[in-house]
């Protein structure tokens, strides 16, 4: 039966100990294949050696352009990848009822187009989480609920059909790999362009194989399957019909020809649109009388309120509109095939175009709205949410704006939403906080493929006895591979997984790391500088607390990422010094910088450095003794951008320094001021609540103030959330006034402070939440 | 940039006249009209837009057509990393009902304004974010 085996071999890692963990792997790792007599080649050479391929195009460089010119070259594609998949989609339904010849031709090579597209999806380098991947990740490990649903990359594609006219092979012992239908694909997952991210989720579910005692097998549920991506394919492709078959390729038309086509497209469209005003009523957008939306993330009485209408229309809806999105799905991604094939036509015989092309149009123009047509008598009538008729790929932009925990509930929300929210590409990050690992859930974690990866304060050893090993580690961070973006490994100190080896592993595998946070791991000068000479890429670069390091290993990190850091933290390098803060100048894009409890800086050093970098967002200098107001006054002048700041503890600065803020960041809104004595007092700080009304967070501990300043507070403040008021000379009626008056409050400190009751401030204001 | 498309939304015979600048903003469409001189033949409809929606549509990109054109949009990288703040026309713009929300999603991805479609999608989590799971957990 199976005459040609594929592999694209560009993925397979070198090193054996990765194949091996996988069944799949092990069988396909090349000294294997190689072994047992199999030829390895790379997709394009299956293709070119395909029948059906070689009939269709002469060269390859053809079909390379008009796969680019259909998909790749153009950036708005993948954009809007909605509407032109959509389109592209429509073309070709009208092509494939224009021949019968011609129809096997598209299904045939609808089938190659799915391949070399789900090839090159980057898309599928994410991974299907559940909501239990953020919050709770070692449980899904332990289930190992994720585990099968992630084939590794490095297998590729096989193909097993009836074409008789493949190269020879030799026989292959090894490996048997059933289907049905006699085909099967293994998604390849690394380098994929297609746009849809629909076609992703269709792409997931169908190519993921499931390994169940050394045999493949499709997972796919029958109700899921798509009928036309399996065809078994027709005899006639062998016998060479389809040479005869005149492709359609639009994009190649001649200007000439393409002005005159879009004419009659015009004046058909507008015949035909004319036509079609079925609901217009419905659709008449003067009925702005719906309850006004506020934008704000802040106004959460309206989102409740989209929320509850949200679910009432759920609520009521039939079950016939389940059916209806269905349907219309099911139309979407059967015209996505159709799309990935056409970029295996060839040139087309132009004076057929102009019939088909004006049809297409306005199929292409109806199909995205249709679905809205048809459901808005219900939408009228409030049994059917508006939000319900938005495409899916639209879904998923809005979806891909949530943080988690919203996208959580709002899984919890319906049953399409929850399909919606599973997507692939929303789960990408894996959090562990203060978890013991092993070797074996390392290498699970490696085969999720997240985009970010944070390991902060876990351990090695598991309480059984059981601990990573160099092995473990490695195979994570391989398999991870060009795919992670963020890594962090904060405060992993206990042997053998320090933040140290983790580091080294990482440099070897993942070159396109761009946010890296080693802090704390008490890394040397020469990790620092193996940083800097092996990611390229990187764009935020934490290295608090790693006391080690010195201005040279970090001379040679500003050296080398100058032009590119938007973040550098290195509060508590005590060794660095003013050799640095210069260098530090020429960063120019730097929006975040953290040079807190660097002893050696000198106040005018700080000042002439800063005063350079004018993007400059969030500023911590906390416990900078040695700052002057001087310096900071000149900081706040050409620092206008600044939103965050933090001046704990810099016990030189007195009341000018607070009322320069006042004056300078208007767009301040968090400030930490805790311990400077001098600094804060009443008067400076209500001058400084009177100028900065955009403060959200503030903390004031350990400060003189009285209770005339929580009065202030309570007046000026309309966005104050956040408030520190720890060891103030302030009592307990100062308190409850500006609980009670507060109305954005939502957390408050007060530690040290006699005779306040949590019980009573929660009774005048339940929102707030009071620690003491 | 003379040229200027007549385009006129599906439910009315209102034409609006729209000149290359803003012909620019709509990716999908641009290039049907290509060097050609439109401003002769007789208006396009476009299927997918209402005449009102459309109406909004161009006052957005008229605000907007100073703009730096924005980096392709990776599908899976959250738009809410690509749009840093929305000023404050566009929160007054987009303040509107949930009806009109919807239709100008759906014209801002038909006609491929980038921009538009971002900062919709953005809202629209925006109004999301914020319901706790009490509030909408529910199950069927």
């Amino acid at each position: 039966m199976s005459d040609c085996i594929s592999l694209s071999d560009d993925r397979l890692p070198s090193s054996s100990v990765v194949d091996s963990y996988h069944p799949i792997n092990a069988w396909l790792s090349p000294s294997l294949l190689e072994e047992n007599g199999i030829k390895l080649c790379t997709f394009e050479d299956a293709i070119r050696s395909y029948p059906s391929y070689s009939c269709s195009s002469d060269s390859e460089s053809e079909l390379q352009q008009n796969y680019s010119d259909k998909c790749g070259t153009s950036p708005k594609m993948s954009n809007m990848d909605f509407t032109s998949s959509v389109s592209d989609g429509n073309q070709l339904d009208q092509q494939f009822q224009m021949e019968d010849t011609f129809k096997s031709t598209v299904k045939e090579k609808e089938y190659i187009g799915d391949i070399k597209q789900s090839n090159k999806d980057p898309l599928v380098d994410t991974w299907v989480g559940s909501k239990e991947a953020e919050l709770n990740f070692s449980n899904v490990l332990a289930s190992g609920e994720v585990s099968h649903s992630t084939s590794q990359s490095s297998s590729a594609l096989s193909l097993s059909g009836e074409c008789s006219d493949s190269p020879p092979v030799p026989s292959i012992p090894v490996i048997e790999i059933e289907s049905e239908k006699g085909t099967l694909l293994l998604g390849n997952r690394n380098g994929f362009t297609t746009p849809t991210a629909a076609q992703t989720l269709k792409l997931t579910e169908q190519c993921e194989p499931q390994f169940v005692d050394g045999v493949v097998k499709n997972t796919n549920s029958p109700k899921d399957k798509n009928p036309s991506l399996s065809p078994p394919f027709p005899d006639r492709v062998a016998n060479g019909d389809i040479e005869s078959v005149p492709p359609i390729d639009l994009n190649l038309l001649s200007p000439k020809q393409t002005k005159s086509k879009q004419k009659s497209v015009k004046s058909k469209l507008s015949k035909s649109t004319s036509t079609k005003p079925k609901s217009a009523a419905v659709l008449n957008p003067a009925s702005t009388s719906g309850l006004p939306l506020k934008p704000a993330p802040s106004d959460t009485s309206q989102t409740r309120q989209i929320a509850r209408e949200i679910k009432l229309r759920v609520q009521k809806k039939p079950k016939e509109i389940a059916k209806e999105i269905k349907r219309r799905v099911q139309q979407q991604s059967r015209k996505k095939e159709l799309f990935s094939s056409q970029q295996f036509q060839q040139l087309p015989a132009t004076d057929q175009l102009t019939s088909y092309d004006s049809k297409c149009f306005n199929d292409i123009a109806f199909q995205t709205y249709d679905v809205y047509n048809e459901l808005s008598p219900r939408i009228q009538a409030g049994d059917l949410s508006i939000w319900q008729c938005l495409p899916e790929e639209i879904w998923l932009h809005i979806l891909s704006c949530l943080p988690l925990p919203d996208l959580h509930s709002f899984m919890l929300t319906c049953h399409d939403f929850n399909r919606i929210s599973h997507d692939r590409s929303l789960w990408t990050k894996i959090n562990l906080y203060k978890k013991e690992l092993s070797d074996e859930e390392l290498v699970k974690i490696g085969a999720l493929k997240p985009e970010c990866l944070s390991i902060n304060q876990c351990a090695g050893v598991k309480l059984n006895g059981l601990s990573v090993s160099n092995k473990g580690m490695r195979e994570m961070f391989s398999s991870l591979g060009k795919s992670l973006n963020h890594l962090s490994t904060a405060s992993c100190v206990m042997s053998p997984m320090t933040g140290e080896v983790l580091l080294h592993h990482a440099l070897l595998h993942c070159p396109n790391i761009c946010y890296l946070d080693i802090s704390w791991c008490n890394l040397s000068d020469r990790d620092i500088e193996l940083v800097a000479g092996s990611l390229n890429n990187i764009t935020c670069l934490l290295l608090n607390g790693n006391q080690m390091i010195t201005d040279s290993s970090l001379l040679q990190v500003l050296e080398i990422m100058s032009h590119q850091l938007l973040q550098l933290e290195v509060q508590g390098c005590f060794k660095l010094s003013n050799s640095t803060l210069s260098r530090l100048a020429s960063c120019k894009q730097i929006e975040t910088l953290n040079i807190g409890q660097c002893h050696r800086f000198s106040s005018s050093h700080v000042m002439q450095s800063l005063c350079q970098l004018p993007l400059l967002k969030s500023l911590n200098m906390k416990s900078m003794k040695q700052l002057r107001d001087s310096s900071l006054r000149q900081i706040v002048k050409r620092c206008p951008k600044l939103e965050q700041l933090v001046i704990s503890q810099c016990s030189s600065l007195t009341q000018k320094s607070l009322v320069e803020m006042a004056c300078g960041l208007s767009d301040l809104k968090t400030l930490e001021v805790s311990s400077c004595k001098e600094c804060v007092t009443d008067v400076s700080l209500s001058t400084l609540l009177h100028n900065c009304k955009m403060l959200q967070s503030l903390d004031v501990s350990a400060n003189p103030i009285t209770n005339s300043s929580l009065e202030v507070i309570a007046s000026t403040s309309d966005h104050m959330t956040d408030l520190k008021l720890n060891f103030c000379s302030i009592n307990e009626a100062g308190i409850r006034d500006l609980v009670s008056s507060s109305t954005h409050l939502r957390k408050l400190q007060i530690y040290g402070i006699k005779g306040v009751s949590v019980e009573e401030l929660l009774k005048l204001n339940p929102k707030v939440v009071v620690e003491n | 940039m003379a040229t200027i498309a007549q385009l006129k939304g599906w439910d009315s015979e209102e034409v609006f006249n729209v000149d290359g600048e803003i012909l620019n903003q709509f990716s999908s469409i641009k290039e049907l009209f290509g060097n050609a001189d439109a401003s002769n033949s007789e208006p396009l409809s476009l299927p997918n837009v209402s005449a009102a929606t459309f109406q909004k549509v161009i006052e957005w990109c008229k605000h907007h057509k100073d703009d730096p054109s924005l980096p392709p949009l990776k599908c899976n990288k959250a738009i809410s990393e690509q749009i840093k703040d929305v000023s404050d026309w566009d929160r007054e713009f987009l303040h509107v009902d949930q009806k009109t929300l919807c239709e100008l999603i759906l014209a801002a991805g038909y006609l491929g304004i980038d921009g538009l479609f971002r900062l919709t999608c953005k809202t629209v989590a925006d109004m999301i974010s914020g319901t706790t799971s009490d509030e909408n957990n529910f199950q069927h």
